[in-house]
């Protein structure tokens, strides 16, 4: 409970001794409006607040030349105050109503001016308390008038309150060194016709945040990222729009690729851009297929990891796909899954899902999904799915979002696989003993959606962004364009056959109800037996009427 | 319609921006290259501005977020069909006018991919949106005027360097007036905006005109309020607008009128509810001028709207502004000449966005409107341009206001001011006077509440009054101007991008207005218009 403990000058332990005035206003603020209403009418049982402060640069270069730019700093606090009690209160999902996430929160001045932090911190517990006060009635009124619900707690309580005081990383990037290779980087990309927008962009940001609640915690922490990313589009003459993009991400400058390295990789993707406006479209399919690379992560995300998301699980209108299913065998037995945000690097890669306390104060803990195919458990907020349960520090949000149970880092592992060349037989065999003339092999996803709620089909629909045909007859791979993945999960999952190897890393953004935050997806390449596909979204416009301006090397700026 | 084509040449020696070749080159190209079947461009334009802008805002002494950066804001349009073409049509999902963010640096090759991609959308939006705009305006009985009219064409290169930005000075000032907003004490917001923008803006057009301008504008932006426990929010801001940080205030006189502004929220705040008045209205100094802006200028901006497909010309001209409508007394006249800005305020052009020569217009005589702002869009009584186009770059162009004057027929010496003042509220049956010296933002043909009102008692006696709003009050008000004082009080402001939208406390379309210093009104209405926050729960830590 909150205590005197809390007073920022009696903090000690991992605390350093100079308190930090970020933690200082939250810690006062907080303890001040629990003291204050703990006598008044709808009281709070909870407050959090935390700050967190971005500090950005952003570099874009088109066809040879910069855009503007200038470094940023941005901070903002977010409060969530609860009403009630840790089995219910005021937090607690509408059953009435429905409701948009909203986004909250108040900016804060960029100075260590406790006086001035805390009159900010005041204006947010203030607004949100009313907040809190409007909600609860609600939510007791759902209580009162509607079935009950199936239990789970609303704020499970902690083993321990986190106290820890760490480095905040600082951005160290030479703006000035990166102009030069971005603009002549972006200037491979309007040497021809087949672009028709492309742009590299180097972006650096460093992530701090102060968190304190009235129960005792009080951590700061921050995370630190620079990268490069390139998108590059063209337009068929039937009216596709193609696009790729290609991340490098890190979280030290020092690992940014070299400008050789990136023309080549720019170089690459417009190679396969090029090929891929040449590529036949493929027709509707139904058969075995194999999912590499990225495209094996991406789809694991989308389509495994959103249902273990404890948060949605116990939402009366969510679909509960996995809620009653712990302990059953979900997956093929050589298949075992876990989000683990401790996990800073992957073979050498850094992984963007990684952080070190997620925004409800709680650290950060792996959370063994599945083992051996059978479901163990699932990701955990404070908000959680059976009483017994406790958070395993998944709870995440973007700044002004309320914190709900997200993935970081999701890997998942086969105990048993085959190397690609034997999985792209296996595939071939697979189409044959299905009297198709070829299986096809996914290559990159780039994102997609899945329903999980009840009153609607409970499909996937991935975007896919590469693909081959793999046939039968020993013909050459066939590169294929316009097809999106689509079905249902438990059909899918149950039609996994075989693991290949691991190849690449997904680093990413993964949009949901607490809005956009970084996360890493890594997994083997697998042999479905049977999925499916369909054509794909067509936009209905023309290539440009006239050529494209006559590229010179020589116009770009040294 | 065959577009005539005059040619007035103010000859520069070179391009004044390297880019302009490239603008004229895509323009000509579209008009020449596009064609869809049988459709191909009658006219094109394109345009920039290289902007440098520094802003800052602070709240209660402390930074909240201050960033500046170069920006290359653009617009391209390309237009299908004559006297009824393509632009300007409001019941259409495509908007033919594209609005590229170019690159900063001077690169032909990326300013022409962005040129070519641009141009393409638009040309194709511009015959789709002709196609569906033909179709439904030809069902309508009565036609509409052309959407364009010719104008001659211009080359105009501005040589005024943009002036510098001082980051430093806006930093300070935006520091140091919220700062003593915080010192004041008891105010819940206390904030200080400051910015500088410049801008060099490049336009090509099909019909021959180029043009280079060059713009700039800085501001302080002041504004605080206080939350009453019956929940009635008590603000003011104060504002300064002028072409450079130099031509401000001195420093020292914006920190002072920060204060005295933070000052009259705290009398108000505790001020007692009136909770209707109905009699005399003396608007003296920013208000004077302000009552003209929110209700004359909307009455004088001549743009007629986009057509609707269901609308003829005549319902949609029905509440437009209007040749020959009583706007004032006898005697009132209004002027708007955005060639003769007063030195150093920011509102004044010798050619609009679209290269016509600024000229000034009588707008009001003798009490009636006698003409009206006009862009190069025409309606049936006004059929050109007197170039007085404005806008965002990126946003809405039509005719707006720049500089205006408004002279009465007689401005009254301060005596014989002040014994008017005194007789008409005694004929009204009060000891007191209800002065307003601020309003609030408004939007269009709306006179916005006062946010620094008070009752000048007939010993002088100042008394703050709480929030109140006008009831019923439209441009006939402006018939019911009792005096006018001597002297003139200049007023810059903001106005909003749009005519139908609300000012912005810190950014808009620079103006400036001159009027008497002070206004008498017969007989207005004015009631309390309640608390609408929630009071706070938790009282405020010390700051």
């Amino acid at each position: 409970l909150f205590g005197p403990l809390l007073s920022p000058f009696l903090i000690s332990g991992a605390l350093a001794s100079t308190p930090d005035p970020m933690l200082e206003a939250l810690q006062v603020e907080v303890q001040r409006a629990m003291d204050e209403l703990a006598q008044t009418e709808a009281a709070p049982y909870f407050i959090a607040a935390e700050i967190s402060q971005q500090n950005a640069l952003y570099i874009n270069a088109e066809d040879g030349a910069l855009h503007g730019y200038a470094p940023t700093t941005r901070r903002h606090v977010d409060v969530d105050v609860r009403i009630g009690d840790r089995e219910l209160d005021s937090s607690h999902a509408l059953r009435s109503t429905s409701e948009r996430p909203r986004n909250l929160g108040r900016r804060l001045p960029l100075t260590d001016d406790v006086s001035l932090l805390r009159h900010d911190i005041w204006r947010e517990i203030d607004a949100r308390l009313l907040g809190a006060r409007k909600r609860w009635a609600k939510v007791q009124s759902d209580r009162t008038v509607l079935v009950a619900e199936s239990p789970g707690l609303d704020l499970a309580p902690l083993p321990s309150q986190s106290i820890e005081q760490l480095d905040l990383p600082e951005l160290s990037v030479d703006a000035t060194a990166w102009e030069g290779p971005l603009r002549r980087v972006s200037a491979i990309l309007a040497q021809d016709e087949i672009v028709r927008d492309g742009a590299i962009s180097l972006s650096a940001a460093s992530h701090h945040s102060w968190f304190v609640s009235s129960e005792g915690t009080a951590v700061r922490h921050g995370r630190i990222e620079y990268s490069i990313v390139t998108n590059v589009d063209t337009i068929a003459d039937d009216g596709t729009v193609l696009q790729l993009s290609r991340r490098w991400a890190t979280r030290s400058p020092d690992k940014l690729p070299s400008e050789e390295e990136l023309a080549t990789g720019v170089s690459e993707l417009h190679a396969l851009l090029a090929a891929l406006r040449e590529a036949p479209e493929q027709e509707p399919y139904s058969g075995p297929m194999v999912l590499s690379d990225r495209a094996a992560g991406v789809f694991f995300h989308e389509i495994f990891g959103h249902r273990m998301e404890g948060q949605r699980l116990k939402r009366v209108d969510n679909a509960q796909t996995f809620t009653d299913m712990v302990g059953e065998a979900i997956l093929p037995p050589f298949l075992s899954v876990v989000d683990d945000p401790t996990l800073a690097q992957l073979d050498d890669i850094d992984l963007r899902g990684h952080y070190v306390y997620d925004n409800e104060g709680v650290p950060a803990q792996p959370a063994v999904l599945v083992d051996a195919g059978v479901l163990q458990g699932f990701l955990q907020s404070r908000s959680t799915v059976r009483p017994e349960d406790v958070s395993n520090g998944h709870g995440r949000r973007a700044k002004g979002m309320a914190p709900v149970t997200r993935q970081g880092n999701l890997i998942v592992t086969a105990s048993s696989s085959v190397s690609n060349d034997r999985l792209k037989q296996e595939l071939r065999n697979a189409a044959r003993a299905s009297g198709l003339p070829y299986g096809l092999w996914i290559d990159d996803i780039q994102g997609g959606f899945t329903f999980t709620n009840r009153g609607m089909p409970n499909a996937f629909n991935v975007n896919v962004l590469v693909a081959h045909r793999i046939w039968v007859d020993g013909r050459p791979d066939e590169l294929v364009r316009g097809i999106d993945l689509i079905g249902t999960p438990l059909v899918a999952f149950s039609r996994i056959q075989t693991a290949g190897e691991r190849d690449e890393v997904f680093n990413g953004n993964c949009g949901a109800e607490s809005g956009w935050v970084p996360v890493s997806a890594v997994a083997p390449a697998l042999l479905v037996a049977q999925l499916e596909t369909q054509r794909k979204a067509k936009g209905q416009n023309t290539p440009p009427l006239l050529p494209a301006p006559d590229a010179d090397p020589a116009a770009v700026v040294p | 319609m065959i577009l005539l084509l005059w040619l007035t040449t103010v000859q520069a020696e070179e391009p004044a921006h390297p880019l302009l070749p490239v603008l004229s080159d895509w323009v000509e190209r579209s008009v020449q290259e596009y064609r869809l079947e049988e459709r191909s461009p009658s006219r094109a334009s394109a345009a920039f501005v290289d902007r440098d802008a520094h802003w800052v805002e602070a709240s209660m002494g402390a930074i909240t977020s201050e960033q500046g950066w170069r920006t290359r804001p653009g617009r391209v349009e390309i237009v299908v069909g004559e006297d009824l073409d393509s632009s300007r049509y409001r019941d259409s999902r495509t908007d033919p006018v594209a609005r590229p963010n170019f690159v900063v640096e001077n690169v032909d090759l990326a300013i022409s991919r962005d040129l070519w991609l641009t141009t393409d959308y638009s040309f194709k939006a511009a015959v789709e949106q002709f196609q569906i705009k033909t179709a439904a305006l030809d069902q309508l009985g009565t036609p509409y005027p052309p959407d364009w009219s010719a104008s001659p064409a211009e080359q105009f290169f501005d040589p005024t360097p943009r002036p510098a930005i001082d980051r430093p000075w806006l930093h300070d000032i935006a520091v140091q007036g919220s700062e003593v907003l915080r010192q004041l004490g008891g105010l819940r917001n206390g904030r200080v905006y400051a910015n500088m923008v410049t801008d060099q803006y490049v336009y090509s057009s099909s019909d021959g005109t180029q043009l280079t301008r060059t713009d700039s504008r800085a501001v302080v932006y002041a504004w605080a309020d206080v939350l009453r426990e019956d929940g009635v929010q008590v603000y003011e801001y104060v504002q300064w607008v002028a072409e450079t940080v130099e031509e401000l205030p001195e420093a020292e006189v914006i920190l002072r009128d920060i204060r005295r502004m933070g000052e009259r929220i705290q009398d108000r705040s505790t001020a007692s509810v009136v909770s209707f008045y109905e009699g005399p209205v003396l608007f003296e100094g920013d208000a004077a001028v302000d009552l003209f802006r929110f209700l004359a200028i909307p009455e004088l901006l001549g743009t007629p709207p986009r057509p609707r497909g269901q609308k003829t010309y005549d319902q949609q001209m029905r509440n437009q502004p209007r040749k020959g409508r009583r706007l004032l007394g006898a005697g009132w006249e209004i002027v708007d000449d955005p060639t003769d800005a007063p030195r150093g305020l920011a509102g004044g052009f010798s050619r609009d966005r679209e290269g016509v020569q600024a000229e000034a217009v009588q707008l009001v005589e003798d009490g009636y409107v006698r003409d009206l702002l006009m862009s190069r869009v025409p309606r049936h009584d006004l059929t050109a341009s007197n170039g007085h186009c404005r806008g965002d770059i990126q946003g809405v162009w039509e005719a707006r206001e720049s500089i205006w004057r408004v002279t009465p027929e007689r401005g009254l010496g301060e005596r014989a001011f002040a014994r008017t003042v005194e007789r008409t509220a005694r004929e009204a049956g009060s000891d007191r006077i209800l002065v307003i010296r601020n309003l609030e933002r408004g939007r269009k043909g709306d006179l916005p509440s006062p946010t620094d009102a008070f009752w000048r008692l007939t010993d002088g006696t100042e008394i703050p009054v709480l929030a109140l709003d006008f009831q019923r009050v439209d441009r006939r008000t402006l018939r019911d101007i009792v005096a006018a004082a001597d002297g003139e009080h200049v007023r810059p402001y903001l106005a909003p991008y749009t005519s139908t939208a609300t000012a912005k406390g810190d950014r808009g379309l620079p103006a400036v207005g001159i009027g008497p210093e002070r206004i008498l009104v017969g007989e207005m209405e004015l009631v309390f218009p309640g608390g609408n926050r929630q009071p706070h729960v938790l009282e405020p830590p010390p700051l």
